[in-house]
């Protein structure tokens, strides 16, 4: 099997809390399954990511719960990956529920989700929001999951020629989300059937929207300069390459980039 | 926030073979539930560019030639195209920005839009059809087009979601008209694009705005006739199939 090593940096931007979080298992990181569970097989590396929105405490309760429980699921969860990668969405979903149900002050908390499964049958993920997922392969920088909020809407109201793209670009709802997980129904999930293939020298890097800020090309040529330096390296870049923007509202981003490397 | 789900209520009056043909197929699983297959014959859209950091660096790693590129692995994983293309097939739920113009401008960068009754993805294996049109007159007599949930391009070009390119080039090659099904309210409507030079009709009138389809009306564009059969309506909505499967 493929090896697989990861880093996660995050910034808060200019925001008065941090709203993101971010899990990976087995690791020691907050979130990592009680009780040191036993991989299952197959399997190399889970990376969670989830992007909390709902104000103070609302959306970093969010954004945790869902990455404890869905990294807590996912281990002792039973069956494929894809079963496995469900079922722990719906278990993370189910958390948020009954917590707003024991504090109903909680109500509009919710957060995105991109749970992945880096394995030997190569990369797998459910995806719920619009935190982007991209793969780096030979210089190329693909976005791997949908984007659930309305921005790909309104760029298509461009490409129909019913809107400007400057208008498109200022548009403030671009923002919005259409699919989050807020304890009731999910209304859009991206899971593909088929695994992605994964090749030595891969990055796959999973981040919260606050990543937005680069243009995809700057992404692709952070990676490919520290790409030689590990994980750490990229992550770093890209956060302190967010932070160097000086966007005066600079919204939280969380990166994990995960590099994909020959057996043994 | 649930109320969406209503208007599944009282009054269906589904034939019991359909019904039970239903349920039969949520029991095993949507793998066996194929509709509409003429869909097949219909070009696929053009995959979108990828977003490439410098068009030479692929070329200058130079590594390994049996590794596919980005594009194609993210293609091959999707099962046919880029996210957000157009007609990417996981996307079998496509929601307009609804009641979007609504919103204050002055918003927190993450939050939600309700839409319609939750209809989860991945239980079906393309856009599940809601209705057809056929062609009862004109270029391409016999023939039928699927009806998409939501908004339906209508023209004589293959890019259409809707697309009547039997012949007729007294259509419009986009954008005639649209039709829209909404699984809220459950009607169809036919909208006809006024920055058209060409007229639409429908049963011989020729409106000017939205008119609510009934099953049977003839809809004239160009010199081709097409008869409007509904699927989804007050009887049955795809909600109702994505409940059964729970």
């Amino acid at each position: 099997m493929l090896q697989f090593k990861h880093a996660s940096f995050a910034s808060q931007g200019a925001r008065p809390y941090q709203e993101d979080a971010a899990g990976v298992w087995p690791g020691d990181g907050p979130f990592a399954p009680k009780g040191a569970p036993a991989l299952p097989d197959g399997v190399g590396l889970v990376a969670i990511l989830a992007d909390g929105m709902g104000g103070h405490t609302g959306g970093s309760l969010a954004s945790t719960t869902l990455c404890s429980v869905f990294l807590e699921s996912f281990a002792v969860g039973e069956g494929e990956e894809p079963q496995r990668l469900e079922a722990s969405l719906m278990a993370a979903n189910d958390a948020i529920r009954h917590k707003v149900e024991a504090n109903p002050s909680l109500s509009g908390m919710g957060a995105t989700l991109v749970g992945t499964v880096f394995g030997r049958d190569g990369l797998r993920w459910i995806s719920v929001g619009d935190s982007p997922m991209y793969l780096y392969r030979q210089g190329e920088l693909v976005q791997l999951n949908e984007d659930h909020s309305l921005a790909p809407v309104i760029d298509r109201l461009v490409e129909q020629g019913k809107m400007s793209a400057e208008e498109a670009r200022q548009d403030p709802r671009r923002h919005y989300l259409r699919s989050a997980v807020t304890g009731e129904d999910i209304e859009l999930v991206d899971t593909p059937e088929r695994p992605l293939a994964l090749a030595a020298g891969d990055v796959v890097l999973i981040s919260s929207d606050g990543i937005h800020t680069l243009e995809p090309p700057s992404i692709g040529r952070l990676i490919a300069d520290h790409h030689a330096e590990g994980p750490e390296a990229i992550a770093k870049a890209i956060i302190r390459a967010v932070d160097g923007a000086g966007e005066p509202h600079q919204d939280n981003t969380t990166v994990i980039a995960v590099t994909v490397m020959a057996a043994g | 926030m649930t109320a969406q789900n209503d208007g599944a209520g009282g009054g269906r009056r589904m034939s019991g073979s359909l019904r039970e043909a239903l349920e039969a197929a949520a029991r095993s699983g949507p793998a066996q539930f194929e509709m509409a297959s003429s869909h097949d014959e219909r070009t696929p859209p053009a995959l979108p560019m990828p977003m490439t950091p410098s068009a030479g660096a692929a070329a200058q790693s130079g590594s390994n030639v049996s590794v596919p590129s980005a594009t194609q692995a993210a293609i091959e994983a999707r099962g046919g195209s880029l996210p957000d293309s157009e007609e990417t097939p996981q996307t079998r739920v496509v929601r307009a920005p609804r009641g979007a113009g609504q919103q204050s401008a002055t918003v927190a960068r993450t939050q939600l839009v309700r839409g319609k009754a939750p209809v989860k993805r991945g239980d079906f294996h393309q856009d599940p059809v809601v209705g057809w049109l056929v062609v009862v007159g004109g270029e391409g007599l016999g023939a039928f087009r699927p009806i998409f949930e939501g908004n339906n391009t209508i023209g004589r070009s293959s890019n259409q979601r809707i697309p009547l390119d039997f012949g007729d080039e007294t259509i419009s090659s986009e954008e005639q008209a649209y039709l829209r099904y909404d699984s809220v309210d459950r009607r169809f409507l036919l909208v006809p694009n006024l920055a058209k030079t060409n007229i639409v009709a429908v049963n011989d009138r020729k409106p000017t705005g939205a008119v609510e389809l009934a099953p049977m009306d003839v809809i004239t564009m160009g010199r081709t006739l097409l008869a409007f059969v509904p699927f989804c309506g007050s009887d049955f909505d795809w909600g109702e199939f994505t409940e059964m499967q729970g």
